[in-house]
């Protein structure tokens, strides 16, 4: 696989949500084509019968009884988060004006 | 109790085993649990060290990133709360590549850990601290995790044992989540009768974590005159060491001293394992690391008049550059078009790894390979990549196909570096690998060297 284009690099960056230096595009351009072409002597065994998935672990192995985790004290949240406004996580504007 | 010695106090060396440095240890007392209360807890007094992407409860826990700097565990680990009941005392948390996405180490976003047998060299990873804690004397056991050989490679390199449970007999909750799919918790210590009483203790079903299975840990006592050992020829047949190999040899040999009968079998899709594995990784992780947001972990890049998604993007520049790869690596294999082309064939490989595992241990045992290809190299000597991932070569088919597998020390090369042979069993038979590696322990000495630091 050819390295791949500055355009690439920023929509692949986009899609993964990354903020990438100049040095780092520069790095993983060449770097990802040469990990996609280790990976891709998979393609041998592309056409192997199989099922589809459409899960990690096969549900019929999971129980049905998991438990939600332990609720939290409004203290403990506090201390994880890195604004509070009241009792209220403060977050940055999702929409502009 | 005084304060965490986390370095060996006349060693000269600094290895940079543990993060925190400042914690004071966590000695369970009577109260925590009914077993402690009637004076028994069998890992009483027992020096344990945990890997940083475990949580313990009021502890913080990076997993070695700059992402979670400052956040403090809400609680604990089911594996922590078990082993707490247990009467273990927690002495601090140990060094681990940056989300465990490594194998030396080096990945992690505070330093290095060096390798007590030569401080030059890795200590393998991505559980380097954990392994390193316990090779120089720092702890008697330690928790590490593996994904992809993150507890037997450093154990390997370290001289010490070290266990990759059955996924699924060991709670995930409160391990920081890699590729939920293939990670699982397990022990390290210098013998395999250690490893043995911690993993008894830390292992079950937890109805907090739903892959979790019924599971009791029942030791056995093996007869090795019945034992099959398979040797999978795909995997000899590698590129490896020659010293790795005929210290791993001396096991067959002892093994077949001792009347096992050893059988070469085959194993045909483990030569796809780790090409199949650095698919379903990224996949999982690309997706699993999402939740890095700057808003739910305390740790946050804010600017001024900073939007809802700059947030988010300012705080994931913290990654560093393996994880940052990964994500890359996983969203692009997750996206239209190229799905089926790299996700859903690994997916098919792993399946294929799986039965061929079942079908294998039909014939055999248990199965003996080399743990690494390799000697512990050099800091740097890996600076590829690709390269990087062959350290994972012997190891990632046993997590592909979800079955236990431990490293026992089984001698040393002409430069006194340590050398680590695996040992595979069927799901749920960890008390059969153990009951070999201990009764190898008691005729040899390779795990009671020590490193001169």
């Amino acid at each position: 696989m050819p390295e791949l284009s500055r355009e690439e690099i920023n929509h692949l960056a986009k899609l993964s949500r990354l903020t990438l230096s100049d040095v780092e595009k520069e790095k993983f351009a060449k770097q990802l084509p040469e990990i996609l072409d280790f990976v891709d002597r998979l393609s041998v065994v592309a056409k192997m019968p199989s099922e589809k998935t459409t899960q990690a672990v096969p549900l019929a192995k999971l129980r049905p009884d998991e438990e939600t985790s332990e609720k939290l004290s409004l203290e403990t949240l506090k201390k994880l988060a890195p604004a509070w406004h009241e009792d209220q996580v403060e977050v940055p504007a999702v929409f502009e004006n | 109790m005084s304060k965490l010695k986390t370095e060996t106090q006349n060693s000269k060396i600094e290895l940079n085993a543990f993060l925190h440095t400042e914690l004071e240890p966590i000695v369970p007392s009577p109260l925590d649990s009914q077993a402690l209360a009637q004076g028994d807890g069998e890992l009483k007094g027992l020096k344990l060290a945990i890997k940083d992407n475990i949580l313990v409860k009021d502890w913080p826990a990076t997993a070695g990133s700059k992402i979670l700097e400052g956040f403090i565990a809400p609680y604990d680990a089911t594996v922590i709360k078990k082993l707490k009941e247990a009467g273990a005392t927690l002495i601090g948390k140990t060094n681990l590549d940056e989300f465990g996405m490594g194998s030396s180490t080096e990945n992690s976003a505070f330093g290095p850990t060096k390798n007590p047998w030569d401080p030059k060299r890795v200590p393998g990873g991505s559980s380097g601290g954990s392994a390193a804690a316990v090779a120089a004397d720092l702890c008697d056991a330690s928790l590490g995790s593996d994904t992809g050989g993150s507890i037997r490679q450093p154990a390997a390199f370290c001289g010490i044992t070290g266990l990759k449970p059955t996924y699924g007999s060991v709670s995930r909750y409160g391990l920081i989540a890699l590729a939920s799919s293939l990670d699982v918790i397990g022990p390290f210590a210098r013998d395999a009768e250690t490893v043995e009483r911690v993993f008894a203790a830390m292992s079950g079903e937890d109805n907090k974590d739903q892959t979790t299975f019924n599971y009791t840990y029942k030791p056995v006592d093996a007869d090795l005159s019945k034992l099959k050992v398979g040797l999978p020829k795909e995997l000899w047949e590698l590129e490896i060491d020659p010293e790795i190999k005929s210290a791993v040899r001396s096991v067959v040999d002892w093994l077949s001293s001792k009347g096992a009968k050893i059988i070469d079998v085959s194993l045909p899709s483990v030569v796809y394992a780790l090409p199949a594995y650095y698919v379903i990784l990224p996949a999982e992780c690309s997706a699993n690391l999402s939740r890095y947001d700057g808003i739910r972990y305390q740790r946050s890049v804010t600017k001024d008049s900073q939007k809802l998604i700059e947030r988010y993007m300012d705080t994931r520049a913290l990654f560093g550059s393996e994880v940052k790869r990964r994500i890359l690596i996983g969203t692009f294999a997750l996206s239209v078009g190229h799905y089926d082309a790299y996700y859903q064939t690994a997916v098919n490989v792993k399946d294929k790894i799986t039965s061929d595992h079942e079908r294998v241990f039909k014939e055999v045992d248990v199965l003996l390979t080399p743990t690494t290809p390799g000697l512990p190299f050099e800091f740097g000597a890996k600076s590829d990549p690709v390269e990087m991932y062959q350290s994972d070569l012997l190891t990632v088919a046993v997590n592909l196909a979800g079955v236990p597998a431990l490293s026992l020390p089984c001698g040393f090369s002409k430069n006194n570096l340590p050398i680590g042979a695996q040992l595979i069993g069927a799901k749920c038979q960890e008390n059969l690998l153990l009951s070999v590696a201990k009764q190898y322990q008691e005729k040899t000495d390779w795990h009671t060297r020590k490193p001169r630091l």
